[in-house]
């Protein structure tokens, strides 16, 4: 356990509205190791969002946490805070200096209407502990916007003083890199860092990703949809469907085994430019429906290898040499020969 | 003359005033030579900037060049008369990215699919006119339509907006239809079934496809074994035949790109190689008309390079824009 | 399947509808607005009112035969209010009716031909959006009597049309780059269609609601203009009663208060419905056609 820095423990959220609710994570228990790139894998419904925001505490209502926990364990000693149960001020902390984000298009993350520097001071200032002259804010700020935005490739003359539209997209999520670096957290979570951008500005962003994640031992949690970043940059990979994880493991032994047949359904979907494409087959059906989820296991009507247990029953996170695995076909005890 | 649509030399210039007396041009499309065949699909390939937009929309009759001429089977759309840019306007169809934003949200499905169908054919009865949207619905994989005919664009998934697209792009009974990123707004999952409905409406009604997206491996999977055209900041750098390219790219810019392609496949991702690229920032398409568009970020460029007009090459099996031809090594496919 | 649907199926399939019908807020709004309808039309008939003067039966009690009392002349106040409730209700609906016709006409040329044409319609617009209201009413009362609903209504109208025209354009405007009007363009489709089967709809539920909220401008206007003695009016307006009992003194005399508060409970409740029912319909219409 300890060499865990994150573990989320039987975790429910649900949405509740005016006429039904909606269960947005349904039971999930994932644990992110230390110094690791984990990747959540999931499409629409799937939950991976909302999964990050409760993470970072950040979720809003209609949405609630139900039960379950998020544990943090800041150091390898193993003691465990609740991030679910904090009080505003030690949230204040933990977000950013201990958790921090970088959001999906960099677009609506910065404020329009200030310059970086504002920006970077303005988030640096909220955090500052003790009295601090406004003087000496101002070259801490300096200071530390030279040294992250060098970890990106920025240069601080040039970017400071503009304005966010002034800067092209792969440099806009570039920036919103360094805000994120900005109080040194020890995990930063990535919600789809890339889409937008182009394959080349995609590649350069990910190797800057892993470069911090190598130096500065920084954690990473990569939300995303696309198997070919997974393949590239993941350590670890979760696989999401329905509020549910279905498959965990190292990214080898993901794309090697495929245990569910949900992922492997995933990875056949995914045009290759080397590969041959003709073992290449869609998922049958459609997303999950939150609102009309079906009986037993969610995946069940898509499932090309469901059978008569499937409908009937939820199935349970197993775990088989290290490889995590939440479907029927392995509950060997109860399957019958 | 067999080519559908043809376009020669084409410029598209954008200005914009700047301040009282100055004025910046964007030079989105330049000297753009491109042709489609009947029956053909070709894939356009780009990152966002690269013209690709727009030259569906010059294909599409949406946006006139700046210079250089659109030939409809082999006449200039832009002298025609009446009848015969009717014609030209059903016989090239478009399939916008956004589905949401292509369909009037506040009508339904019925009413959307209607209006063209109505309009084409003045003298078709209604129950005629009905049957021939059930028939498109069925096609597209729509399946019963009465439950998607009476549905708003808001409550149908993407996919089912795509497919609704495309029945109301072959509804006009086109021979090109021109797909903007089609499938990049779907699930992954779904990409795979949506491509392949192009697919069939290539094979089983000829109808020719100009496929344009910024995913190589996308791109790769309906063009198939026939055309690919990659652009870069309003040109087209090299075109030819798919696998070829796939297998032997060789303008630099092709290998860049597909060097940087994320693979699958955790084992082959690993021994992907360093991206042939100077630079991480793309230039911007103002104000440059001489010269290579791709000079500041060639690894293999020269003095020339950076003023010399650039001339159409052949190399391997595809052409290319490139000065040192010759000099471009060969690049090699990871393993 | 027959696809001209029955009415009963349309309505029950369509979000719109069904966001109207569930939202508290138009149903009340309406419902007020239906009253107020209902009476104007039935009113009259069911509880005719005639102008004889009867001192005798002046300032009269509440009772069953007078159940809001009478005025200062002994006419019965609540028979007034119904016969009144005509004529509001009238320059109501023809202000908003002349009012949208300009904006919407002068707002879809403005934005779609655009160029020299737009340009001059938005300077007229900006000229009436900058005379001030209040002497320009004054030179047009000095110049003109307004005595019927319709040049009551022209009237009203001069100072609504113009913010209305600039908002239809920009609407207009910005549903002209959308993609599904480019499509048309693609698909060869005529600019009647264009005009009536892709952009009205889309302002439908804006112009809706500015229909009704143009109505509720011009009672207030109306009101105003009255008080201020500018128009001849209909004495059974409601407005026309307000004043009457202000100039006999009704605020100081105890037993006229009635006559003076029951057409402000008349004016207000129409306003609060105007407002329930925009309000509502703004709710139910407008976050189906956000959805992304």
């Amino acid at each position: 356990m300890n060499d865990d820095i994150l573990l989320i423990k039987n975790l429910v959220i649900e949405y509740e509205l005016k006429r039904y609710s909606i269960r947005a994570i349904d039971d999930v228990t994932m644990a992110f190791k230390r110094g690791s790139i984990t990747a959540i894998v999931g499409e629409s419904g799937s939950g991976k969002t909302t999964l990050a925001s409760a993470i970072l505490e950040v979720i809003s209502s209609p949405g609630r946490i139900i039960s379950g926990d998020v544990l943090y364990f800041q150091n390898a000693q193993g003691f465990e805070t609740k991030i679910n149960n904090l009080k505003p001020k030690q949230l204040n902390h933990y977000r950013w200096q201990e958790c921090s984000m970088v959001f999906q298009g960099a677009q609506s993350s910065l404020n329009p209407v200030m310059t970086i520097y504002e920006q970077f001071y303005e988030t640096m200032m909220v955090h500052a502990t003790g009295n601090i002259q406004k003087g000496e804010l101002k070259e801490k700020v300096l200071r530390r916007a030279k040294e992250v935005l060098e970890i990106v490739n920025l240069d601080v003359d040039r970017i400071m003083p503009m304005y966010p539209h002034e800067l092209s997209g792969g440099m806009k999520q570039r920036v919103m890199i360094a805000f994120s670096l900005l109080l040194n957290p020890k995990i930063i979570i990535l919600d789809e860092p890339t889409t937008a951008l182009d394959v080349i500005t995609q590649d350069s962003i990910f190797k800057i990703l892993k470069n911090i994640n190598r130096d500065m031992g920084v954690t990473m949690i990569l939300l995303t949809h696309d198997m070919g970043v997974v393949a590239k940059f993941a350590d670890f990979v979760g696989v999401m469907y329905a509020g549910k994880l279905v498959e965990y493991a190292d990214t080898k032994s993901v794309f090697g085994k495929r245990l569910h047949p949900y992922t492997n359904g995933l990875i056949s979907a995914t045009p290759s430019i080397i590969a041959d494409n003709s073992s290449l087959k869609p998922i049958e059906g459609v997303p999950p429906d939150l609102l009309a989820l079906p009986s037993g296991c969610p995946f069940h009507p898509r499932c090309p290898q469901a059978f008569s247990k499937c409908p009937l029953l939820k199935p349970k996170l197993i775990e088989l040499n290290n490889h995590l695995v939440s479907c029927h076909l392995y509950d060997k005890e109860e399957t019958k020969a | 003359m067999n080519e559908i649509i043809e376009l020669k030399k084409l410029h598209v210039v954008f200005s914009k005033r700047v301040g009282l007396f100055r004025e910046r041009r964007f030079h989105v499309l330049k000297n753009v030579d491109f042709f489609v065949r009947p029956g053909e699909i070709i894939a356009v390939v780009g990152e966002s900037g690269c013209g690709k937009t727009t030259l569906g929309r010059i294909v599409t009759g949406l946006l006139k060049p700046t210079k250089g001429e659109v030939l409809f089977e082999g006449k200039p759309i832009y002298g025609f008369l009446n009848a015969d840019f009717a014609n030209f306007r059903q016989s090239v169809q478009f399939i916008q990215q956004d589905s949401y934003a292509a369909l009037n949200p506040v009508r339904t499905i019925y009413q959307s699919l209607r209006a063209p169908i109505i309009r084409h054919h003045r003298k078709m009865k209604n129950d005629e006119v009905d049957r021939r949207i059930d028939e498109l619905m069925t096609f597209v994989g729509l399946n019963p339509p009465e439950q998607f005919l009476v549905k708003y664009p808001h409550q149908l998934s993407g996919g089912q907006r795509q497919r609704v697209l495309m029945a109301r792009a072959l509804s006009l009974n086109p021979k090109l239809i021109v797909a903007d990123e089609p499938v990049s707004m779907i699930d992954v999952s779904l990409r795979l079934s949506i491509l392949n409905l192009m697919s069939e409406l290539n094979k089983k009604l000829n109808i020719a496809f100009i496929y344009i997206t910024h995913d190589l491996a996308t791109a790769k999977y309906i063009a198939n074994d026939q055309r690919i055209a990659v652009m870069y900041l309003g040109e087209i750098v090299e075109v030819g035949n798919i696998n070829d390219i796939l297998t032997n790219p060789r303008h630099p810019y092709t290998q860049a790109l597909l060097s940087a392609v994320p693979i699958p496949d955790p084992i082959v991702a690993a021994r992907q190689k360093d991206i042939p690229i100077k630079g991480m920032n793309i230039a911007s398409i103002e104000n440059r008309t001489t010269g290579c568009s791709f000079f500041e970020r060639c690894p293999y460029a020269r003095e020339k390079c950076q003023h010399e007009q650039v001339p159409v090459v052949k190399s391997g099996n595809a052409q290319i824009r490139c000065h040192y031809e010759k000099e471009i090594p060969i690049w090699v496919k990871p393993q | 399947m027959k696809r001209r649907m029955t009415f009963r199926q349309w309505s029950a399939n369509n979000p719109f509808i069904s966001a109207f019908l569930h939202n508290k807020k138009a149903i009340v709004g309406l419902g007020i607005m239906v009253f107020f309808v209902v009476v104007a039309i039935f009113g009259p008939l069911i509880f005719p009112y005639s102008p004889e003067i009867d001192y005798a039966n002046y300032l009269a009690k509440p009772s069953w035969q007078h159940p809001l009392g009478t005025d200062g002349l002994g006419r019965d106040v609540f028979r007034q209010l119904i016969a009144g409730t005509n004529d509001v209700l009238l320059v109501a609906v023809l202000t908003a009716t002349i009012t949208i016709s300009i904006g919407v006409t002068l707002g879809l040329v403005s934005g779609l031909v655009g160029g020299f044409v737009d340009r001059l319609i938005m300077l007229i617009v900006n000229v009436f959006l900058t005379i001030p209201s209040l002497p320009v009413f004054l030179i047009l009362a000095a110049l003109f009597t307004v005595n019927d609903p319709l040049s009551f209504a022209l009237i009203l109208s001069i100072f609504n049309w113009a913010g209305l025209t600039r908002a239809i354009r920009s609407q207009i405007i910005s549903l002209r780059e959308r993609d599904f009007i480019q499509i048309c363009k693609v698909m060869d489709m005529s600019t009647i269609h264009i005009i009536f089967k892709e952009l009205m709809p889309n302002v439908g539920s804006y112009i809706l609601i500015n229909f009704i909220l143009v109505m509720k401008n011009a009672i207030t206007g109306s009101v105003g203009i009255m008080f201020l003695g500018l128009a001849a009016f209909e004495p059974t307006n409601w407005g026309a009663i307000l004043i009457t009992a202000k100039d006999f003194g009704a605020l100081f005399i105890p037993a006229a208060r009635i006559w003076l508060l029951a057409p402000i409970a008349c004016i207000f409740s129409f306003q609060f419905g105007i407002i329930l029912l925009s309000s509502g319909l703004d709710e139910a219409l407008n976050p189906r056609l956000r959805k992304a």
